[in-house]
Parts: C-alpha cells; structure tokens; sequence
C-alpha cells in the first residue's frame, strides 16, 4: 500500500485518498473559505496573518495596509486551485485519485498548512499536545483527530517534495 | 541533542552568513504547530539554503525560539516576512541597534 503523495515519471504528484479522506479534506477546504471569507471574524485567523513588527504599531499598521491582500489573494487562490483538483480527481481502483502539477502541489501544502495552524490555534494546541493520548470523552475529540490527520499528511507531502 | 549530527561544526557557519553589518534583520519565531520538516523545507524553498543549512535554521527556532534568516534592506526584509507569513511562518523585522 502506498502512502497519499506518489511522485510520477513526468513530475507531477499522484494523490490517493480513500473516500473518507477525500470527504475529510472537501470539507476542511470549505471550511477555510468560510474562514477566509471573513477573516476579521475569526480570533483563530490572527495566526494566518501575523504581525511583521512586534513593537512598532505605525509600522506595522502600514504593513498590513500594503501586504495583507495580497497575502489573503494568495491564500484564496491556493483555496480555488486545491477545489480544483478536488474536481478533477476520480475513483480509480477502489480509491480517490489525482496528478498535480509542481503549483498545485505547492497549494495542497499552503491549504494543508493553514488549515493545521487554524485548527491548531483553535485547539490550543502546545509541544506537549503531541505526545499525549487522544481523550475519546474530549468533546474536541474528533477535532484534535483531524489535526493529527492533517499533520499525518503534511509530513508525507513535505518528504516527497523534498525527495 | 542528539550527538549524531555535526551540529555545533554547522552553526557558527549559519551565523555568519546571515549576520551582516546591514540594519534590517528577518526573525522566525518558535511556534508549537509549524511541522520540524516544514519550516525546514520552507527556508530551503524561500532562501535558496542547503538541506543542511537549513535543518541547522530550524533546530534553532526550534532549541532556542529564534533564529535570523535574512538581513539587508528594510524593503528586502518586508519582503522576506512576507513571503515567510504566506507560508504560515512566524517571522517579523527589526532595525539592528
């Protein structure tokens, strides 16, 4: 059995999913465009979108002015083109599959990434959250599975990138 | 730390390599979510590093919760932290005293 990333002969990157991880990864995409949509609403967005000076409020105000849409205009078409592939994939030998592209790939971590740093503010996650136990009468429970998922898959993505 | 890797030979090569006499300074900051092998991959992707010099980077934000990774111009450094913040890196700029 294969892992979820498989690099091709002709560059691209061949994802298998099973039904339930396609279904897992459709709706973290949806949920981030929610979270995009409106980013000022979220306190768990902050994180997406940092400070560049931590003791200079009128530089920093400016910063955001000239930076922080093209770093949202970043993150939307990352979104769009991960929803895409999504699209494009079909079931193929009893599991969910797709080729991207060397950009798309790049997309499929942006929105893997930004998803784990949202939910993991969310979760409050600390070092120490990776070692522990999942509490099944957590009522986050399944939510802190999710993280671990995402992290699962961002660590196979990031190794065949880097080869 | 483990004793496997030559560490201690890499890092005063780091240092010097990103530690100029110019006034602005780029700073990555430890977080608690950002994956080991991630940043690794984004400071290789970003600033053109070595593998190993940019394992090197991150056990550094990693160990002792910074490390410098760009210096040079005000706007070059506004550049790097942007680039930095689109993918999910906690960094921010100073002007060295």
């Amino acid at each position: 059995m294969s892992g979820p990333f498989s690099p091709k002969r002709d560059g691209t990157l061949e994802v298998t999913l099973s039904e339930a991880e396609l279904a897992l990864v459709a709706t973290i995409v949806e949920q981030m465009g929610e979270v995009l949509e409106a980013p000022e609403q979220s306190p768990y967005t902050t994180r997406l979108f940092p400070p560049a000076y931590k003791d200079d409020p009128d530089a920093q105000a400016e910063f955001a002015r000239l930076m922080t849409g093209d770093l949202l205009d970043g993150k939307r078409n990352a979104l769009a083109s991960v929803a895409a592939t999504l699209e494009r994939g079909a079931m193929k030998r009893s599991a969910w599959r797709v080729r991207l592209t060397a950009d798309e790939a790049q997309d499929w971590l942006a929105v893997i990434n930004d998803a784990r740093l949202t939910l993991g503010t969310r979760l409050d996650v600390t070092e120490r959250s990776y070692d522990r136990a999942l509490d099944p009468d957590d009522p986050e429970s399944a939510a802190h599975e999710v993280f671990r998922y995402l992290g699962y898959l961002e660590e196979y993505l990031v190794d065949t990138l880097m080869g | 730390m483990s004793t496997t890797q030559p560490t201690t030979l890499e890092r005063p090569d780091t240092e010097e390599a990103v530690r100029t006499d110019r006034p602005w300074v780029v700073v990555v900051w430890n977080d608690p979510i950002n994956l080991m092998s991630y940043v690794t991959y984004v400071f290789q992707k970003l600033f053109g590093f070595t593998r190993e010099k940019a394992h090197q980077l991150m056990l550094q934000v990693h160990y002792e919760g910074k490390a410098l990774v760009s210096s040079g111009p005000r706007e070059k450094c506004e550049a790097d932290v942007a680039r930095l913040h689109a993918h999910g890196l906690w960094a921010t700029l100073y002007k060295e005293d």
